[in-house]
């Protein structure tokens, strides 16, 4: 027996009785993984540029003098970055909303609580403002202001001698809004001829100029980020107990919700630099994660991370393809996952959805 | 032990996680595939507006346009087949316009790259569908093409008035350098005639242009072009000094500028109800001087956005006689638009077509605007 399945023998611990059994849905994530590599395939076939199956697997597996020049660049150059791109987005902002639920308890939070995402939004406005249009500056903007965010979030939780969630909330809160304040300001300003469509594109977020190089930063910070969070889910159970029974059982409660917080927000910070913001993703998704396999976030979280990734794919795809234009994925996400949520939020009724 | 094994099943069943990072990481090793810069011994090189440089073997034969600017392109080149794509406000500005009259066969053509309206981001793909040799893309919308490194790639810029640029990347794509020179003389001629029309300036009268329904008003750096053209027929943009040209303006403002004249932002397509009526029957506005005396005049259209050196001149004789009305003028504004499309285009504008440049329908319930009515439309009307 697993330490979360004994803790349900506690009297504060009332499973929900219309949660499915995590242990009948092993084979969960293996097919979830192999749905997802699928799905990355089909997305290589998928695009405004008129490419057959053939000629698409031709084209990923031959040599580069053996294809046409521009099958070559849209299959190698724009489709795979891309979806790898958003494929490891997905992933992170869902596994960061599941993480950010269970420290928070609280349903209601995503990874954008804590002001991150606007402190990184602040960092790429203002480096596009300034000229800074390619990602080598772009980038470094927004991750490192995204970063700066939680570090003033955490200050002003210090200031206040708030050690509950609720102050760390409240502080990601009024840094959010602090930032979003300053990111209006630019906007404003913004000449509107030669920054401001700029700007606001940006701001609604896209994967069209996917390159390797943001691939590779963002790979690399999702394996930093994610696996530790993963290997967190243990203590996010005991978490769950509420905070004096957490620290009775002898978790250091908070030194665990601001190692979640940090990991959470370097992958804000640094998916909101590579792409500009996605809404929705880390609020929604979490909760299709806890309908199919429980609140145990041993399984949770990898189950919301897959889940995440399968869902932006599918939005980028369609953001991609509907039209000739680029259809902002903040767009997207936002369009499908308001009425997603009301769903869950109906559907959910009457349930736990904590241990609580 | 218990917690060591869920330890080690957290980090095992994080697998698929560690393999799509991995996977990215692999596959992003190798450098993807790009166009490949094409060396051409007796090419033509064509500079955009932010200073790239393009070469092509001769005159662009297939171009791809994003930005505003096919009026410009078919002034200069005159033929229309090399224009392969559009956006779509363009392509209704296109249709509703003379040019639509003026360029048939182009008028025939599928032209809108979508049916969504807007100067969103365009999908790299779909350029590379087209094969276009170039494609003339706003300079914040061009990361994609650079990404790929897009040899047809031509930049464009605000240019705040300044239409030379621009023309000077269109004559070398055009190969027609003469030209946009005899346009930019003729130009310069027109408007010389303008300004010696008008004779000196004693008091500049007092104008705004109101952008938008939400009374954005037009204001430096925006639209420098009409705000330089306005001052040569003794003209004043109310509004210099006022802020920012993105700023809404409060009603307040408004009133403390109180201007002479009030103009209304000639690209108002049929999307927007910003007509003069507008201004006009706003209780808000009625202690306003311009309101007060009917002065409230909707800009007209033109082919091309009344901008560049073929349009532009007649702006400036459209502002001389509006600003100006009790200035006698030896200047028929009906003449120098028919004029100026026969030189230009080799067009017969019809009585019809001249009142729409001049939005005559609508603007003649403001004042002093019936000097513009010429002879009875063919049906009968205005």
């Amino acid at each position: 027996m697993g330490e979360s399945e004994s803790l349900e023998a506690g009297k504060t611990y009332a499973k929900p009785a219309s949660y499915p059994q995590s242990s009948k849905r092993q084979w969960l994530i293996p097919v979830l993984a192999v749905l997802l590599m699928v799905a990355i395939i089909l997305s290589l076939l998928i695009g405004r540029y008129d490419l057959s199956a053939g000629q698409a697997v031709e084209t990923l597996i031959g040599d580069e003098g053996e294809v046409a020049l521009n099958d070559a660049i849209v299959i190698k150059t724009l489709r795979l970055p891309r979806a790898l791109l958003v494929v490891l987005s997905g992933m992170g902002l869902a596994l960061a909303g599941a993480a950010m639920q269970g420290v928070f308890r609280n349903p209601l939070v995503g990874p954008e609580i804590l002001g991150v995402s606007s402190g990184a939004s602040f960092g790429g406005v203002l480096a596009l403002s300034l000229g800074f249009s390619g990602g080598a500056g772009l980038i470094p903007f927004s991750f490192t202001f995204g970063c700066g965010a939680l570090v003033l979030a955490f200050v002003l939780s210090k200031l206040a001698r708030q050690r509950s969630s609720l102050g760390l909330v409240l502080a990601g809160v009024v840094v959010g809004g602090l930032f979003g304040a300053l990111t209006g300001a630019i906007t404003y300003l913004a000449d509107p001829e030669t920054r401001l469509p700029g700007l606001v594109y940006w701001l609604m977020g896209s994967f069209a100029t996917a390159t390797r190089e943001s691939v590779v930063f963002l790979a690399a910070i999702t394996l930093i980020t994610g696996l530790p969070l993963i290997g967190l889910a243990w203590r996010l159970n005991i978490l769950s107990l509420g905070d004096s029974d957490a620290a009775a059982l002898g978790l250091r409660v908070e030194l665990l919700r601001w190692a979640v917080v940090v990991l959470v927000a370097l992958f804000v910070a640094a998916q909101v630099a590579v792409s500009g913001g996605v809404s929705w993703v880390g609020l929604v998704i979490p909760h299709l994660g806890r309908m199919l396999v429980g609140p145990d976030h041993a399984r949770l979280l990898p189950v919301s991370a897959l889940l995440g990734g399968l869902y932006l794919l599918a939005m980028d795809d369609l953001a991609r393809s509907l039209t000739a234009f680029e259809i902002p994925i903040g767009l997207m996400t936002s369009i499908i996952g308001t009425p997603v949520f009301a769903f869950f939020f109906v559907k959910l009724r009457g349930r736990g959805w904590t241990n609580d | 032990m218990t917690i060591m094994n869920s330890k080690i099943s957290g980090l095992l069943i994080s697998w698929p996680l560690v393999l799509i990072c991995l996977a990215a990481l692999l596959l992003c090793f190798k450098p993807p595939p790009k166009q490949k810069t094409a060396i051409r011994a007796n090419g033509i090189t064509v500079t955009d507006m932010k200073g790239g440089t393009i070469t092509l073997d001769g005159p662009a034969q297939s171009v791809f346009i994003l930005t505003p600017i096919l009026w410009h392109y078919l002034s200069v080149n005159l033929d229309d087949k090399p224009v392969v794509k559009i956006p779509p406000y363009m392509v209704r500005e296109f249709n509703s316009s003379f040019l639509g009259s003026a360029f048939p066969n182009l008028k025939k053509k599928s032209l809108a790259f979508t049916d969504f309206t807007g100067p969103a981001p365009i999908s790299v793909e779909e350029i590379l569908q087209s094969s276009p040799d170039v494609a003339i893309v706003w300079d914040y919308m061009s990361k994609g093409l650079e990404l790929i490194n897009f040899q047809g790639l031509v930049k464009t810029t605000a240019d705040g008035g300044d239409k030379t640029k621009i023309f000077n990347t269109l004559a070398d794509l055009t190969g027609r350098k003469e030209r946009v020179n005899w346009l930019w003389a003729r130009f310069e001629r027109e408007r010389g005639k303008v300004i010696e029309d008008l004779g000196d300036c004693r008091a500049p009268v007092k104008a705004v242009v109101i952008g938008t329904t939400g009374l954005t008003l037009w204001g430096p750096p925006s639209q420098r072009w009409f705000m330089d053209n306005m001052k040569k027929v003794c003209g004043q943009n109310a509004a210099d000094g006022f802020g920012s040209a993105n700023g809404q303006l409060n009603i307040e403002n408004l009133l403390i500028l109180d201007p002479d004249v009030i103009y209304l932002n000639p690209y108002i397509l049929d999307q927007t109800n910003l007509e003069t009526k507008t201004i006009l029957d706003d209780p808000r506005l009625r202690g306003l001087k311009a309101v007060r005396d009917r002065r409230v005049y909707h800009m007209p259209l033109g082919g091309s956005r009344l901008e560049g050196p073929v349009e532009a001149a007649l702006a400036v004789l459209w502002l001389r006689l509006t600003l100006h009305p009790e200035v006698p003028s030896a200047l028929d504004l009906r003449s120098a638009v028919r004029q100026t499309y026969r030189e230009v285009y080799g067009y017969e504008m019809s009585e019809d077509e001249i009142n729409i440049w001049l939005r005559l329908e609508e603007n003649l319930s403001s004042a002093y605007y019936d000097r513009f009515a010429g002879k009875e439309s063919s049906d009968g009307g205005i």
